[in-house]
């Protein structure tokens, strides 16, 4: 073997600090492209949003600052008011419907193993759409006409056919119950992968310890499907508190407001009326809103993570 | 008991079978019914002389034209989105990056806050920019939107890839581009098609996003062009029906294709939390 | 001390060189100041507990890891900082790291293909086919490696290191994902391999029984540095410290702490007649005795004297197990001897020249007067 004289030179050292550099550099240039989408969509606008809230634009005519006035105006208005309750009433009423619709689609497509597959297949295929063309279907298929579908499925009891879209008290349910018709199997995706997890030989030893299937629910399922729920209570709580485009296409915010969310209110006063000023300041609130669930919901799932290690 | 309860889950699943696709067969049934017929008492499901003659109608007011704007637009973000995303969600596996616990903090915040509480700001940003009313305001809209999802897809699937795999190519003589495409891009099919699908899911039926960002009639997006339609002719049912066919169609064939993909992807990001 | 068995190297066999290399991630040292040779066709062992930085030695000679620290050699080259690729080495992972998209056949011919190694199909072929004979993968070459068992996934990961006559072969823990029976054969395999293609070799294992059978030369790591490198007969006969005394041999050597005085090594129990070749013995001071250079004597003249805790009988022989002061000593006597739990025993070395000695306070071997 020839000996090589080894030096501890200078010169190998840099080489080295300079390869770490370099993969460094590589690394940022990769997520580089990433983070300016991000920043340029999604940072600079919600800037843009809280600046534009604190001046009066009318038809993108900016007319000036006038500091807080937009959010004075909109938080004297009951309208608003009314707006943030019809938000809360859509958003609560429509997870009280979709969770434990979700919670038994998931039961079931373990329940039925091969075939249960299909059935999530199937109940999936709303999701697919397109939230206003589901609304457009859906106001077919409400039409308070003799040849109308749900008319007719009303006829085989004899009640006579009613507009459940143009009726203040039904509106808001129907609005609901359309929303979820094409969102509650999502989230059974999530609760079965989570029903998936539970170990099967807790079901064994809980009935060998003389469960009955009801206390095998409420004792294992529940409890240790419990992070699945949060995880589902947090994606549709902020997709639902969102949701505009089924109002758009069922109701447009009718009748006599009775459909007129804060998200509904957003389009209508920022986009409709142009009245952009309000309508940022309507943004923002929606904004901190999000924001606010989101925080919450990261406070519950990471307490629960904590707790359990 | 036990067959009792069986056929209870059964029927109860059946039920629920019907409830969901029933609308869709009927959308599907009036579509193909003539306008005499479709306000037939009682209904009936199978047309008695189907026809195209809704379809030819959409055709002759220029759907079509939307139906193609809607593809290139959701075609060209799913491709920006899935390249920027993977590419940002390997990085983020594989290499040091400057501030990576602040980035990933951002791509997952990002992901929860929807886009439409930002879209009026959006907007108004792009009329500044000129970007408004542009062909391509929502390609790039619409790959951001999705880019938070495909990095966050694509990171647990890289994440989840032994190192090792990528050494292994790299001493057997393979630069580290070669390394990943030989070795880490042939197993990150599931996780690109899952992102890809889910993306033109998104961009395919979004109507707010096109609506508030387009008003040039050959600009427009098929749910816009639907809405438009409805606008001047809601009464005409089968045409409006046909229309809903034609937008429900491609999303909920390319669901059925990918479904693997597009379900196992958002069961095992939820398990893995 | 006899020099290692020298093998006639393969014609592409080159050695490896060490010169003060070093690798710290932020605070943690892994590999401190480290200066090794390998001669070109020596199977070379980097053994130690987990975390003692063999494996990180390993990834720098490959060029997975860029060292803090030093420079590495491959033959003349030095490639301290060169991509993995250019230095024409093969590497078997732990988890052999098989392309699971990949059948048998492309994975070992995966690193034929790379461009710069510009092989015609044909010779590719042959290559793997040959490798695969030698490897007896002939009826798997279709298969992918889910398909496949352990033992052949190693055989497999072999292959792919084989199949393109590497300078130095780098193997980590390869045989550790088998099972008991399966490792021994693999082990016997392996080193029929390395004989045959007279190929560097280097080894990183945990395991002292793949260490001994397979080596020319063994390295004992622990935290980050070399504490002894020799043949394997060498390292257990004169481990140059403690640590390579506790951790050579299953078990491994018994250690008696103590002070001299009087010609002898004291401390309570212990009474060993110091050799006259250690006339300014350090204080303290330990005994090493491995637990087969152990015998049972009659209590009133042992050098050792304490209680026995356990007694398991293992056929030939038994291993007791007996509390010499604060010492939990071990011991190989024969099967003969009747010892019960809780029995006093005295217990010498069988033979004087098998004890060995150590400084107590830095731990480094005192060769007296060899």
């Amino acid at each position: 073997m020839t000996v090589v004289p080894i030096k501890l030179a200078g010169a190998s050292a840099r080489s080295i600090e300079q390869a770490a550099r370099a993969s460094r550099r590589v690394g940022t240039a990769l997520v580089g492209p990433a983070v300016a989408v991000i920043v340029a969509v999604h940072i600079v606008p919600a800037f843009i949003g809280f600046y534009s809230s604190l001046r009066r634009i009318f038809f993108f005519a900016d007319e000036g600052f006038v500091g807080l006035s937009n959010f004075s105006a909109l938080f004297s208005d009951p309208i608003t008011w009314q707006a943030i309750g019809r938000s809360l009433a859509f958003t609560f009423g429509a997870l009280a419907l979709a969770v434990p619709l979700a919670l038994l689609a998931a039961l079931a497509v373990r329940e039925l193993g091969p075939r249960g597959r299909l059935l999530l297949t199937i109940l999936l295929v709303p999701w697919a759409m397109s939230p206003i063309v589901v609304a457009l279907l859906w106001k077919w298929i409400l039409l308070p006409s003799p040849g109308g579908l749900f008319a007719s499925i009303l006829a085989v009891f004899g009640i006579p056919p009613v507009n459940l879209l143009s009726d203040p008290a039904w509106a808001m349910p129907t609005v609901i119950a359309v929303a979820v018709w094409r969102t509650f199997a999502f989230a059974a995706i999530i609760l079965s992968a989570g029903l998936g997890q539970i170990p099967k030989d807790l079901y064994r030893a809980a009935s060998v310890d003389g469960l009955s299937v009801v206390e095998r629910f409420t004792k294992i399922t529940l409890p240790l499907l419990a992070p699945s729920i949060l995880i589902v209570l947090s994606m549709l709580t902020i997709s639902y508190f969102n949701e505009v485009q089924v109002i758009i296409g069922l109701t447009s915010g009718g009748p006599i407001r009775s459909t007129t969310t804060l998200g509904y209110q957003l389009y209508i006063t920022g986009f409709v009326e142009l009245d952009q000023g309000r309508g940022n300041a309507i943004a923002v609130v929606m904004f901190l809103i999000n924001l606010l669930l989101i925080v919450g919901y990261i406070q519950l799932l990471g307490g629960r993570k904590g707790g359990e290690a | 008991m036990k067959v009792i309860a069986r056929a209870a889950l059964l029927v109860a699943s059946s039920l629920a079978a019907i409830i969901v696709l029933g609308p869709l067969l009927w959308a599907l049934s009036t579509s193909l019914k003539s306008d005499n017929h479709i306000f037939a008492v009682p209904p009936r499901w199978i047309p008695d002389e189907p026809t195209l003659v809704h379809f030819r109608r959409l055709l002759a007011e220029g759907v079509h034209w939307s139906f193609l704007n809607s593809t290139i637009y959701a075609l060209g973000a799913v491709a920006a989105a899935v390249l920027v995303g993977a590419v940002a969600g390997y990085a983020l596996v594989r290499y040091p990056v400057f501030g990576k616990r602040a980035l990933l903090v951002l791509f997952m915040g990002v992901m929860a806050i929807p886009g439409y509480a930002l879209l009026l700001p959006t907007q108004i940003a792009f009329v500044k920019l000129g970007l408004f009313d542009t062909r391509l305001a929502l390609p790039i809209l619409y790959a951001a939107h999705v880019m938070p999802f495909a990095v966050w897809m694509t990171r647990a699937h890289f994440a989840g890839v032994p190192r090792e795999l990528e050494q292994a190519a790299l001493v057997d003589g393979y630069s580290r581009l070669e390394a990943v495409w030989k070795v880490i891009l042939p197993g990150a099919r599931p996780a690109l098609l899952s992102a890809a699908a889910f993306g033109f899911l998104y961009s395919w039926n979004d109507y707010i996003t096109a609506t508030t960002m387009l008003e040039s009639p050959d600009l427009r997006t098929l749910p816009v062009a639907l809405i438009f339609f409805q606008g001047f002719h809601g009464r005409d049912w089968g045409a409006l029906m046909a229309g809903v066919v034609v937008a429900t169609l491609p999303p909920v064939v390319l669901f059925l294709v990918f479904r693997r993909y597009l379900i196992g992807g958002f069961a095992e990001g939820s398990v893995k939390g | 001390m006899p020099s290692p068995p020298r093998l006639r190297p393969g014609h592409s066999a080159r050695s490896v060189r060490f010169a003060g290399v070093a690798k710290r991630f932020g605070p943690v040292t892994a590999v401190a100041d480290v200066d090794l040779t390998i001669e070109p066709g020596q199977f070379v062992t980097l053994l130690g507990p987990s975390g003692c930085g063999k494996s990180t030695t390993l990834a720098m000679i490959a060029g997975l890891e860029l060292p803090s620290e030093g420079r590495i050699l491959i033959g003349d080259r030095d490639v301290t900082s060169m991509p993995p690729a250019e230095r024409d080495i093969a590497m078997v992972f732990q988890s052999y790291a098989l392309y699971p998209h990949l059948t048998v056949f492309e994975n070992i011919a995966f690193p034929l293909r790379a461009r710069r190694r510009r092989m015609s199909n044909e010779d590719v072929t042959r290559k793997v086919r040959d490798a695969a004979a030698m490897l007896g993968l002939d009826q798997l070459l279709d298969r992918v490696p889910r398909e496949i068992s352990g033992g052949q996934r190693q055989r497999v990961a072999l292959g792919r290191a084989m199949v393109r006559t590497p300078t130095v072969y780098l193997l980590d823990e390869p045989l550790s994902n088998l099972d008991q029976q399966l490792r021994v054969q693999m082990r016997s395999e392996l080193k029929d391999l390395h004989q045959r293609l007279g190929a560097t070799m280097l080894y990183v294992t945990h395991d002292q029984g793949e260490a001994m059978t397979l080596s020319d030369v063994i390295a004992v790591m622990s935290a980050g540095r070399i504490e002894q490198v020799g043949a394997p007969r060498d390292l257990y006969d004169w481990p140059a410290n403690l640590f390579v005394a506790r951790f050579l041999g299953e078990p491994g050597m018994n250690i008696f702490e103590g002070e001299p005085l009087d010609g002898r090594l004291r401390a309570a129990g212990v009474s060993i007649p110091l050799p006259d070749t250690l006339p300014d013995a350090p204080d303290p001071l330990c005994a090493g005795i491995r637990p087969e250079y152990l015998a049972v004597e009659p209590a009133d003249t042992a050098p050792l004297l304490g209680t026995v805790r356990t007694v398991e009988f293992l056929g030939s022989r038994s291993l007791v197990r007996a509390d010499i002061g604060a010492t939990l000593v071990t011991a190989f006597v024969s099967p003969d001897i009747e010892l019960a739990p809780g029995q006093p025993v005295g217990l010498g070395p069988s033979d004087p020249c098998k004890v060995r000695w150590f400084n107590g306070r830095t731990g480094a071997a005192i060769r007296a007067g060899i």
